[in-house]
């Protein structure tokens, strides 16, 4: 509650762009879900491919940083989702956080900064606290389509978390690592659904 | 699974991802055959952008596939990337809590 209306002040400013000059050059909240969808489907063939590929997959530095890279760069869209549409701000811009500081620890991760388990620490409460604000907040008590693909998306992003922490139990497991991959296509392919 | 398997099966998600985008797009064409094509549609429809992200797919894929087959067996396992024990800071207070995770998952 307090770390809500701290952020209060910010979300308001980002709230304030002008939404309705800018409403013609901008996605409808339906089309960034889609944006979304195809950038989740992305990472998550190419998290898939990581798995298969082992140690050849890391001999380029910029495939070992595409993954937190682009979690950060979908967290900074959830933020301009933030000042471009004025429903659900807050949540938009907490998930947008949540993404971008994800994305932040396990780019650390990866460049060999911090143990896999500290990552976990904050990216598995991270998981649970946005499955819980896409399904639980964010679903507005309605079971039209869009309310109930809120939901799945929600126990997906909630289910990545165990998951994740299996996936940590035996890090050299390949099968373990593409089914987070699985996950993240699920996700896609939810937010891809949205209106249809 | 051979490195032969895996590189096929690398080098199959990006038409795969492609195909299931075109049966999307022609499902659509044949349900509502009555829909302009503007840029704008083609840009936020997400058969059409499922066809594009499996065209990006395959771009991104194919030299990756090509590196798998060449390489050895021992090539295609997992890299960790945990801290090395030299190089490694002193533990902080997550850490600590870091190492009382490992206790209870293992």
């Amino acid at each position: 509650m307090i770390a809500a209306a701290s952020f209060a002040p910010a979300v308001d400013v980002a709230g304030s762009l002008p939404y309705h000059q800018l409403h013609g050059y901008i996605p409808m909240p339906q089309q960034s879900h889609h944006l979304f969808g195809a950038g989740f489907l992305f990472v998550g063939v190419l998290l898939i491919v990581e798995a298969l590929a082992g140690h050849v997959w890391h001999r380029n530095r910029l495939r070992t940083l595409i993954w937190p890279a682009t979690i950060m760069v979908l967290g900074a869209g959830m933020l301009a989702v933030v000042a471009l549409d004025p429903k659900d701000k807050l949540i938009h811009f907490t998930i947008g956080l949540i993404m971008l500081a994800a994305g932040w620890v396990e780019y650390r991760h990866r460049q060999r900064e911090i143990p896999r388990r500290t990552a976990d620490l904050w990216i598995v409460p991270a998981l649970i606290a946005g499955g819980m604000e896409i399904g639980v907040f964010h679903f507005h008590g309605s079971f039209t389509s869009s309310g109930t693909v809120h939901i799945l998306m929600g126990l997906t992003a909630a289910l990545m978390a165990p998951v994740r922490v299996y996936q940590t139990r035996l890090l050299t497991s390949m099968p373990r690592h593409a089914f987070m991959g699985v996950m993240v296509i699920v996700l896609a392919f939810e937010l891809l659904a949205l209106g249809h | 699974m051979s490195t032969r398997a895996r590189a096929i099966a690398i080098g199959m998600f990006g038409p795969f991802v492609q195909g299931v985008g075109l049966l999307w797009v022609l499902a659509n064409a044949l349900l509502d055959s009555g829909r302009g094509l503007s840029l704008r549609y083609v840009s936020f429809d997400p058969a059409h952008l499922v066809l594009f992200v499996g065209i990006l797919l395959s771009v991104v894929c194919l030299p990756i596939a090509l590196e798998v087959a060449a390489a050895a067996p021992e090539d295609v396992e997992l890299e960790l990337f945990e801290p090395e024990a030299g190089s490694q800071p002193a533990p902080t207070p997550a850490d600590e809590v870091g190492g009382a995770w490992e206790g209870v998952t293992e």
